[in-house]
């Protein structure tokens, strides 16, 4: 008996041709999604990567004054209120409409400081805008209390890089950490920070970006009345806008 | 009895056609990501302040031609034979005088500058360079230098000065009884007494160049203030000894 076997023409299968239409469709699917997916990014980069002009104005004061009178603003237009250099060492300069203080190498900081703006009262609040032109690990801050004749003031001090942030006293020749480091939100290069300060007789609030962060009580505070900017370092511009302050009686 | 012949189907041609979609599968996903990555993947530039592209350089870059000054001209030459230009300023506690070729200054109270101021460079309106040598009559601790951007009317101005004992420079702003400084360094070109310090300035519109003994050491700008504006002149910044100064260049762009 002999096993007859039969051997069938080979021929495609239509369900052959509808796999293969499918996996192509498949692939331009994936194709169109990587686009469009690329392109969502690519969007996004370009959206996070905004400057301090994108900043709104004018701002809306942290904490508004009961009499609105009593606040002064600093645009930085020109050196009206004379702003000058503490300490004689660094450069201030006033540059399209903002403050641009740098340090020198050979010196630890340098304070810039106004003749002029200055709350006139001792309850007060001031916020400004502080940037950087570089990315830089270095602090920057507000100094308020400052006292010319004794050389005394408070440093509210920020490091954006490491999202920190203290506060200390400046007694003539020593430094007094009052708010040790502490972690606090801050915005990346190139994004402004805008730093605020309360000050009411030795009790202290430290506000960033409108956030209170911190709050200090004195019991041995300093009076003196001028405010100012610090830079820790040289290497880097600390570029500051709209400096607020308003006074409470 | 017979039996049903066994079928064999040969897949041959139907593997080969889904190995090659499978291969096309394979093909297209590479190509996305290849594309993907070379369009999108790349890293941006860096962000970057857009605000400081603006500012002036950190290296101060001069903008006065020290070496041919070509399109400035002369305006004053001052080799204090005499006082054609009525150096002087017009309070007590100061002394001017036009002596041997030189100009002194003295302040006659201490902790009181000297200013002598000259009255009759009239420069105008434009921008413009000047230099003299200056030096003091004894080794001081005070400082000396070039007045400028003076208005009369505001009783402001601005006052380059060294010191010659610490080798620092300082530009400051003095408006009625306040002084503002704005720059300050120290310079390895200060020369020590009894050597002869050259000292310039260039004044262009709301940017003021500072030279030491030929080279620039730093730049400053305050927007809306104009500095050609004003007289000038030289400031002993304390009592205690004469600045003597000589040879004044004046130069114009003529603009």
């Amino acid at each position: 008996m002999n096993d007859q076997i039969t051997k069938e023409t080979p021929k495609l299968r239509p369900i052959t041709f509808l796999a293969g239409a499918c996996l192509v469709l498949l692939c331009f699917l994936v194709f169109d999604v990587t686009i469009i997916a690329g392109y969502k990014e690519n969007e996004f980069r370009k959206s996070s990567t905004s400057t301090p002009t994108t900043f709104p104005t004018p701002h809306i004061l942290v904490q508004e004054p009961a009499d609105k009178s009593n606040a002064i603003y600093e645009d930085f237009s020109s050196n009206k209120n004379d702003w000058g250099l503490y300490y004689p060492y660094g450069k201030l300069q006033i540059i399209n409409g903002k403050l641009i203080l740098q340090s020198n190498p050979d010196y630890p900081f340098t304070i810039g400081i106004s003749n002029k703006f200055n709350p006139r009262r001792p309850k007060y609040y001031l916020q400004a805008d502080f940037s950087t032109d570089t990315d830089s690990m270095s602090s920057f801050g507000l100094i308020f209390a400052i006292s010319k004749s004794v050389n005394t003031f408070y440093l509210f001090e920020v490091w954006p890089r490491s999202a920190s942030f203290h506060l200390m006293k400046f007694d003539s020749a020593n430094w007094d950490e009052l708010i040790p480091h502490s972690k606090a939100e801050l915005r990346p290069y190139p994004q402004p920070n805008m730093l605020g300060v309360h000050f009411d007789n030795g009790n202290i609030q430290l506000y960033i970006n409108g956030d209170l962060v911190s709050t200090f009580s004195d019991i041995n505070p300093l009076q003196s009345k001028d405010v100012g900017i610090f830079t820790s370092t040289s290497g880097y511009r600390l570029i500051v806008d709209n400096f607020f302050i308003y006074y409470e009686k | 009895m017979d039996e049903t012949p066994k079928k064999y189907f040969d897949y041959t041609i139907e593997v080969f056609v889904g190995a090659g979609y499978i291969f096309l599968l394979c093909i297209s996903y590479m190509l996305c990501i290849v594309i993907y990555y070379l369009s999108f993947f790349q890293e941006g530039p860096a962000p970057t302040n857009v605000f400081a592209a603006s500012l002036p350089p950190t290296t101060p870059t001069p903008h006065f031609p020290l070496g041919d000054r070509q399109g400035y001209e002369k305006l004053i030459s001052d080799n204090f034979i005499d006082d054609r230009y009525q150096w002087g300023y017009q309070d007590d506690t100061s002394k001017t005088e036009v002596e041997n070729g030189k100009l002194l200054i003295q302040s006659l109270k201490e902790n009181t500058i000297a200013v002598a101021e000259c009255q009759l460079c009239a420069i105008g309106d434009q921008s413009y360079f000047i230099q003299a040598d200056l030096s003091t009559s004894l080794a001081t601790d005070q400082g000396f230098g070039i007045v400028f951007n003076r208005l009369k009317t505001q009783n402001s101005f601005f006052f380059f000065e060294i010191n010659t004992e610490a080798r620092k420079y300082y530009l400051y702003h003095h408006v009625s009884d306040n002084w503002s400084l704005r720059t300050s360094r120290d310079s390895n070109l200060i020369k020590s007494f009894p050597s002869i310090n050259t000292l310039g300035i260039f004044v262009n519109g709301n940017d003021v160049e500072l030279y030491i003994n030929g080279e620039i050491v730093d730049s400053y700008t305050e927007s809306v203030r104009s500095f050609q504006l004003g007289g000038f002149g030289f400031c002993a910044g304390n009592s205690g000894f004469k600045l003597i100064v000589d040879n004044l260049i004046i130069k114009t762009s003529g603009k």
